[in-house]
């Protein structure tokens, strides 16, 4: 029944009533459930990571090494030059880990045939992005491996 | 109006589809009796509402737990501290186990004295029980998993008391525990248990019990259909829908709010984790539901007879589970709809030894 002024009949204010107190009640068990569910479990990656320089006695001239940076699967290549050079090892494509193929002095995924340069640029097959490069820094005994800062950014904050 | 017209076209859109009608008729005749003992038809459907919660809240709990003696208590102690919301999760699992286990023996007492399982509800009877002991073993299973110190000698006494069971003790012993020891071995085959072949045993079960209750119906008391044959009056009923489902509906969302309530105000905890080479922590007792099983084993004498104590004790209650299973085929007066005083009596010392032995082992 409908009273004549109001909007709507008691059984749709009603019925609205109920249908907004069970949706807040279902808000409220999605919220901790979502936030359960999608909760990322790997800690940030840091800020840097270190190793004595020794561990790069006797790696050769045109050969590669992984190590993890954080969870990071990573691969730390000596060019035929002799440069150190540190990137992700995760494709940029599917996630496969990469390897150094020496007779091609290249980087190569399997899964799909990417291929990266020295520099960690995609230079042919599906990946769409370079690996992520990281800086190395010698300091006294120690190597010290970072994020790459973009030169752009150097310049920022060595007007900061 | 715009709402209205929308939901008529949904409703004819699902009765096209699938023959509603029928059901919403069927659901709509059905009635629920109403006299003094009536309260006790809503514990099955709590023990339901507390189960799907159960399921639900287990679900979420396997994204995180780690089953093997060197990862499952971390695993959980992780969930509850760097999880967002794990300990929420986990708090009202373990809460709505307790309370679900509370509201079955509820539930079984109450069809035990009030004769709810004389004849035609036989079967009905036989799926309950072993619903119940699924669910005891459930709870057992679960408190087992995070593998800390109270679970390790759970799991070691739990498992090491079969072994007195004639012929098939030692077999049974070595089927519980993946060998003679306790090991990760136990620990998966509990996990096994708790997550695989008991869900699906309670869920079959459960289907079979919940038809033979549409079927039949709900029983009505002896002592209330007496009365009404004395009075010449019909036993009042109420339609199941909407009636008694809202009913059901209100309480079960009482019971969200309590089981969520104690999962904030006391949220489940974890012992140290477990170390095999370490004596038993001092006054360690099993969980609440199996405390008047343990009283009893340690009331028994030493030896009675030929047998020792705690063999004795454990063949009893092995009988006594068994024989629950007779009861309906026993109680022939009820079956007849005549008073049976003896399987009253036996119901109302079974309760009160229950509720007893359980208030004796939590204080002592």
């Amino acid at each position: 029944m409908k009273i004549r002024e109001s909007i709507i009949s008691r059984r749709k204010f009603l019925f609205g009533l109920i249908l907004g107190g069970v949706g807040v009640l279902v808000s409220y068990g999605l919220i901790p459930v979502i936030k359960y569910l999608f909760f990322m479990t790997e800690a940030p990656l840091p800020k840097a990571v270190s190793m004595k320089k020794k561990a790069l006695n006797g790696f050769p001239n045109n050969s590669a090494r992984y190590f993890y940076y954080g969870w990071l699967p990573s691969i730390i290549i000596r060019t035929p030059q002799g440069e150190f050079r540190a990137f992700s090892a995760v494709c940029t494509h599917l996630d496969c880990i990469v390897s150094y193929r020496p007779q091609k002095r290249d980087i190569f995924c399997n899964c799909h045939d990417g291929i990266f340069d020295l520099n960690g640029k995609n230079i042919k097959g599906p990946p769409p992005k370079p690996l992520e490069p990281f800086d190395i820094v010698y300091n006294g005994e120690k190597v010290i491996i970072k994020k790459h800062e973009a030169p752009e950014k150097k310049k920022d904050n060595k007007k900061g | 109006m715009a709402l209205n017209v929308d939901i008529k076209k949904f409703r004819m859109g699902l009765e096209e589809r699938f023959d509603l009608g029928k059901w919403i008729e069927f659901s709509r005749k059905k009635m629920v009796p109403v006299h003094r003992f009536s309260v006790f038809y809503y514990t099955g459907g709590v023990v339901l509402f507390l189960l799907i919660l159960q399921i639900l809240t287990g679900f979420f709990l396997l994204f995180y737990y780690k089953a093997a003696p060197e990862t499952a208590h971390d695993s959980i102690a992780y969930m509850m501290t760097e999880v967002p919301f794990g300990w929420l999760i986990r708090s009202i699992h373990h809460w709505s186990s307790n309370l679900m286990i509370f509201f079955l023996l509820v539930h079984f007492f109450s069809v035990l004295l009030l004769k709810a399982y004389r004849k035609p509800r036989e079967l009905t009877w036989l799926t309950g029980i072993v619903l119940l002991f699924g669910s005891l073993t459930m709870g057992y299973s679960g408190y087992i998993l995070p593998w800390d110190d109270r679970a390790f000698f759970a799991v070691k006494v739990g498992t090491q008391m079969p072994e007195s069971l004639p012929l098939i003790g030692e077999q049974l012993k070595v089927f519980l525990r993946g060998g003679r020891f306790v090991t990760g071995a136990t620990l998966n085959r509990f996990f096994a248990l708790h997550v695989g072949l008991i869900p699906w045993l309670l869920a079959g079960t459960l289907g079979l019990h919940l038809l033979l209750v549409q079927i039949q119906g709900m029983s009505i008391p002896l002592s209330i259909e007496k009365e009404a044959l004395r009075l010449n009056k019909k036993i009042k009923g109420e339609p199941f829908f909407p009636h008694y489902f809202l009913h059901d509906i209100s309480f079960w969302l009482l019971l969200l709010g309590v089981v969520v309530s104690l999962a904030v105000l006391e949220p489940a905890g974890i012992g140290p984790m477990a170390n095999p080479l370490e004596p038993a922590p001092p006054g360690v007792k099993p969980d609440w539901f199996f405390l008047s099983i343990y009283q009893t084993l340690k009331i028994i004498p030493s030896k009675i007879l030929f047998f020792s104590g705690e063999t004795f004790g454990i063949v009893c209650i092995f009988l006594f589970v068994v024989s629950l299973v007779f009861i309906p085929f026993i109680d022939r007066a009820s079956s007849r709809r005549e008073a049976s005083l003896f399987f009253t009596l036996l119901g109302a010392v079974t309760t009160l030894y229950f509720i007893l032995m359980t208030i004796i082992g939590y204080f002592t």
